[in-house]
């Protein structure tokens, strides 16, 4: 094949990486559902995207002694209260139908237990962190937004 | 180069005035050569620090950012065209136009850098997860194929450290926090896929120095393990995870295929095979069996480093490749620097151990110089 084809499709395969990570992320910003999550934050740095905050939320933990086996995908089904902060009605090995619920993969480090969600980092303007992370220790919630197969994104944080 | 023109001519075998020529000309050479390379030093710094500059611009999530933050899709759509630009300007300048090659190439190998940057982007948009596997496999699956279309070894050498950063993030991310994944398994992984890698036929023939980059890379985290196997490991670990056993059966095979696939198989080709198979099998068994001999891993360790570090000194000499001799001969020092320390410290006055192993690793290197010395006199080597 000549060069000038390959360079070309690989400048779209580039293109189309970017536009399907933009639009399956943006899908999910456009037409999730948004429920507020208690967080607890700590405060590191990434090394390619700068400052930002680990959020460690309360619908995360699990008991230690728990069914789940490590790197299990799970789906956490989730109610809501009157200020529509949310809370774990149950954990689903199965995909939950006609319930508003969040898909994670257990975490099984050494005594700590826990499910992640892909909503653990949130991203900051550079320096701000620590003091973002000072704000948050006095109480806060993020704003999430889960759209129909359980995907969550952070929209903001509530403080 | 000087001296062998005037040995010719010391021969009669070329006169007065066709050694003076051949000498300027080897001097303006020289001289070009070093201008050529001063200038792509030129081009490659700049290109690391322009993408470190875009990394850091997107790391810092500061003014510039925050005076476009009307829209993420301006951002990412002045990051895209940024990389694209660079990597099509190049493709002009170096390959079509070919004008200027140098300044061509360097922009290919910073759109290599952008296109990271983009992912990272919009991951910081979307607040993806921070460090994750994904983004660095995504990376290095984007620019790998520049590598090998335009046949640049700092592109490839970029998707290698890219790639060995992914492994190590898909680890982190993984329910494991044992320090045998980092000291043991981690590194034969990955050194023994890199070095498989330099041995595929095809790369090996069409690409020859990306097959010395992948074994030089791949050796160092083998050699460590090693290293830490002769010191101290527990007697068994259990481990039957898929995480681990499913990289380790594509490894075996990997390397049967490269072993079905090569056609001319020299006495280094089956060394270097014999040497991965028995590394794996040393693994799996490690990693596996309930009770392990901690005495015949340690001298099953002990014979792969020796083994090593003799082909590759064997080679070295052979083919009058100073690179890999000196690389053995830094093999060898730390391996008998660890066993020394290992066995000696607990047997020894301490005053007798510094003593006599200060003397041995003296005597050793004036012994490797002159050899090196000796085998490599009058070889290309010696005045290039």
């Amino acid at each position: 094949m000549e060069i000038t084809k390959i360079v070309y499709i690989i400048i779209i395969v580039w293109l189309g990486i970017i536009g399907v990570f933009v639009l399956s992320n943006d899908i999910t910003m456009k037409t999730g559902k948004e429920v507020m999550l208690k967080i607890i934050p700590i405060d590191p740095r990434d090394l390619l995207r700068g400052d930002y905050v680990i959020l460690n939320y309360e619908i995360s933990s699990l008991p230690r002694n728990n069914e789940y086996k490590a790197d299990q995908v799970v789906y956490a089904v989730l109610k809501t209260d009157d200020k529509n902060v949310a809370t774990v009605d149950y954990i689903d090995k199965q995909y939950p139908k006609n319930k508003i619920f969040i898909k994670g993969i257990v975490r099984n480090k050494g005594w700590n237990s826990r499910i992640e969600y892909g909503i653990e980092s949130y991203f900051v303007k550079e320096k701000t962190g620590r003091q973002l992370q000072n704000n948050l220790r006095r109480g806060a919630h993020a704003k999430v937004l889960i759209d129909k197969n359980g995907k969550a994104k952070v929209k903001e944080l509530v403080y | 180069m000087e001296k062998t023109i005037n040995k010719w001519l010391e021969k009669g075998l070329i006169d007065k005035e066709t050694a003076l020529r051949l000498i300027n000309e080897a001097k303006e050479e020289a001289e070009g050569l070093q201008k050529i390379h001063s200038l792509i030093a030129l081009y490659v710094v700049g290109a690391v620090l322009l993408g470190l500059g875009v990394i850091s611009f997107i790391a810092a999530n500061d003014w510039i950012l925050e005076f476009l933050k009307s829209s993420d899709f301006l951002k990412i759509l002045l990051l895209s065209g940024t990389t694209i630009g660079s990597f099509y300007g190049g493709y002009k300048l170096a390959y079509e136009n070919k004008n200027y090659p140098r300044l061509g190439r360097t922009l290919i190998f910073l759109s290599t850098i952008l296109i990271g940057a983009t992912y990272a982007l919009v991951g910081q948009i979307y607040h993806l997860n921070a460090n994750n596997s994904f983004l660095m496999f995504l990376w290095t699956a984007s620019i790998l194929p520049l590598a090998y279309i335009f046949k640049d070894k700092a592109i490839n050498i970029l998707s290698i450290i890219l790639f060995i950063f992914g492994v190590i993030f898909y680890y982190m991310e993984l329910s494991f926090d044992k320090g045998y994944t980092w000291t043991i398994f981690i590194p034969v992984i990955l050194g023994t896929f890199l070095y498989s890698l330099g041995n595929i036929p095809s790369i090996q023939k069409n690409y020859n120095n990306f097959s010395l980059s992948y074994k030089l890379v791949g050796l160092a985290p083998i050699f460590t393990t090693l290293i830490i196997l002769i010191c101290s490991f527990k007697d068994s670990y259990e481990l039957l995870s898929l995480n681990y056993i499913l990289p380790i059966m594509f490894l075996f095979a990997l390397n049967f295929a490269i072993v079905y696939l090569k056609e001319d198989k020299d006495l280094l080709f089956n060394l270097e095979e014999g040497f991965i198979f028995a590394l794996l099998t040393l693994l799996v068994l490690i990693l596996t069996l309930p009770v392990i001999s901690i005495p015949l891993i340690m001298l099953t360790s002990h014979l792969l480093i020796i083994f090593v570090i003799s082909t590759g000194f064997y080679f070295g000499y052979k083919f009058e490749n100073v690179g890999l001799i000196n690389s053995c001969t830094w093999f060898l020092i730390i391996y008998l620097t660890t066993t020394y320390c290992r066995f000696g410290w607990n047997f020894m006055d301490k005053t007798l151990f510094f003593i006599l192993g200060g003397a041995c690793l003296l005597g050793l290197g004036s012994f490797l110089e002159r050899k090196k010395k000796e085998t490599l006199k009058g070889s290309k080597w010696t005045w290039k």
